[in-house]
């Protein structure tokens, strides 16, 4: 069952001096619950902004009467960041609030919605999940870079949304951490079962956490390659991607993204 | 660099009032040596200065002030009424900057008229002020926090504004209800710039405070001032500059400790840079 579905999506972009541009035309795909979808594509090509669209940040611009551009999530069209959706940030610093702790950072989603004792529990829990219990007092700028960015992990996990939402999260990143944080992730997915949809422009990490690899191309840019990845799971570091299926799925999103050479 | 940046983390991370807050003995030093070459200058006659009273005799007529003058009652109105004023100022000046800042409407409509305002200083306003209101506490007030609402204002819209968009985007993406964002993400965010204004603000409610108390108003350290004068009671006068002085300084120490006490840690670290 299609869980995101985007359908002849349009999305413009305005600039600073308020001329619209084109980024994304005529964007159709699905990703079916339970899928680990990620999307690719050289940088400013509209990744971002398509990933801000399914978050319900950025309205769709509307196609030529009688075909739809919008999105849907569990059957719903969106407008506005839909319930059971969390959207994980690729610049940590300036999106955990750096007056409030770790667990008070991790928090803020259930704040209003959970009593005092739930909340807890699930803050507890979110941070169990990204291996931060002991970090619960520490202040967001007494952490290391790979750190902040599992906190922003546990929040938006917090919430127990059914599709997480990710914009190159690892991209700022040393390698070592990147890796850490990628089989990390990996383990949320098996334990949670969420929906991942992961925005990044690094294919060996596209490949390896995903089920299938979505690249982005032209201007405005649309789906030009859906590249499934049959690794099985639970997948490693070392042995996964010395795999031919790995090798195999690599090899086709290069040739998608620089041609065949 | 590496240096400063100990330095402020250590401010946030709860020792640093202390540090800031400890006296500098040599800066004592450096006061008390001026009123030695002052005393001295005046005491053997080097600097001819007529109406120029020495420390010692300033010190004297302080005590006599203190004890048999109106020097008490009218410290009390000029601190109760620049705090008032400034409170005052402190209310509007928040609320009308987090509107202006959050709204881009009222940001554009009104952005032209604040600048052409506030570039008038709000002292050239006494005269118009004593013509409306007379010689009265009114007038003081409205002087007062007219003064106080501009750096509070100013900075509030500022601190709004450059709010790092991510953030508010976080806000958006968790659902927050408008009253749930300003509250929990918008006024953190910019409370260091608001304390910044803050502090300005305090200062110029004092000064305004005193003037309007020197041409209008006649009561507090402002008036002290004008009737030592009138009085040809140098010595007098300058209990009431030093005492205004001492009051700047009071209430700035002030609001910096309630503003440490009160403000969450991850703020205090932006404040201390200032």
């Amino acid at each position: 069952m299609a869980e995101y579905e985007c359908l002849n999506l349009r999305a413009e972009v305005g600039s600073r001096r308020g001329a619209q541009r084109l980024v994304l035309d005529g964007v159709s795909f699905e990703v079916g619950a339970g899928e680990f979808v990620s999307i690719m594509g050289r940088s400013g090509i509209g990744k971002t902004t398509l990933l801000r669209v399914m978050a319900g940040l950025h309205e769709p611009t509307a196609n030529s009467p009688g075909t739809d551009s919008m999105v849907r999530f569990g059957g719903e069209a969106v407008a506005g960041p839909p319930e059971g959706v969390s959207l994980v940030f690729q610049d940590y610093t300036s999106s955990l609030l750096p007056w409030r702790s770790v667990a008070r950072n991790v928090e803020l989603p259930l704040e209003g919605r959970l009593s005092k004792a739930e909340r807890q529990v699930r803050v507890g829990e979110a941070l169990e999940m990204v291996g931060l219990a002991d970090r619960y007092d520490a202040q967001p700028f007494e952490l290391s870079g790979g750190m902040q960015q599992r906190v922003q992990l546990a929040r938006a996990l917090a919430s127990r949304p059914t599709a997480l939402l990710m914009d190159e999260p690892f991209g700022a990143l040393d390698a070592v951490t990147k890796a850490e944080l990628e089989d990390q992730l990996l383990e949320i997915f098996a334990a949670t079962g969420t929906t991942v949809v992961f925005v990044t422009h690094d294919i060996e990490e596209a490949v390896y956490l995903s089920d299938r690899v979505l690249v982005l191309d032209g201007s405005p840019a649309k789906i030009v390659a859906d590249i499934p990845v049959d690794s099985p799971r639970p997948r490693s570091q070392m042995h996964t991607r010395e795999s031919p299926n790995f090798l195999r799925a690599r090899h086709r999103v290069h040739e998608v993204i620089f041609g065949t050479q | 660099m590496g240096r400063n940046e100990e330095q402020s983390i250590e401010g946030a991370s709860g020792d640093g009032p202390n540090r800031r807050n400890r006296s500098n003995p040599l800066g004592v030093v450096v006061i008390i040596a001026i009123a030695a070459i002052w005393e001295a200058l005046v005491r053997f006659s080097i600097a001819d200065v007529q109406f120029l009273p020495a420390p010692s005799e300033i010190v004297v007529a302080a005590q006599e002030e203190i004890v048999g003058g109106e020097f008490v009652g009218r410290l009390v109105h000029t601190v109760g009424v620049t705090v008032l004023g400034w409170g005052i100022a402190a209310v509007v000046g928040v609320g009308l900057g987090l509107l202006l800042g959050l709204w881009p409407t009222a940001y554009r409509y009104s952005m032209t008229s604040f600048e052409v305002t506030r570039a008038i200083p709000p002292i050239t306003f006494v005269p118009a002020a004593l013509l409306i209101f007379g010689f009265s506490l009114k007038m003081e007030l409205v002087l007062v926090i007219y003064g106080g609402i501009w750096p509070v204002l100013i900075n509030t819209i500022g601190g709004v504004r450059s709010i790092a968009p991510e953030l508010r985007d976080v806000g958006t993406m968790l659902r927050l209800s408008t009253p749930e964002t300003i509250r929990k993400i918008v006024l953190p965010a910019a409370l260091p710039s608001v304390v910044v204004g803050l502090r300005l603000g305090l200062s110029l409610c004092l000064v305004l405070a005193v003037v309007a108390e020197m041409v209008g108003n006649p009561a507090g350290l402002g008036n002290g001032l004008i009737s030592a004068r009138q009085a040809l009671q140098p010595a007098r006068m300058f209990v009431y500059v030093m005492a205004a002085g001492l009051v700047g300084v009071v209430l700035n120490a002030g609001l910096r400790a309630t503003a440490q006490v009160l403000l969450p840690d991850g703020a205090l670290k932006d404040i201390s840079a200032t």
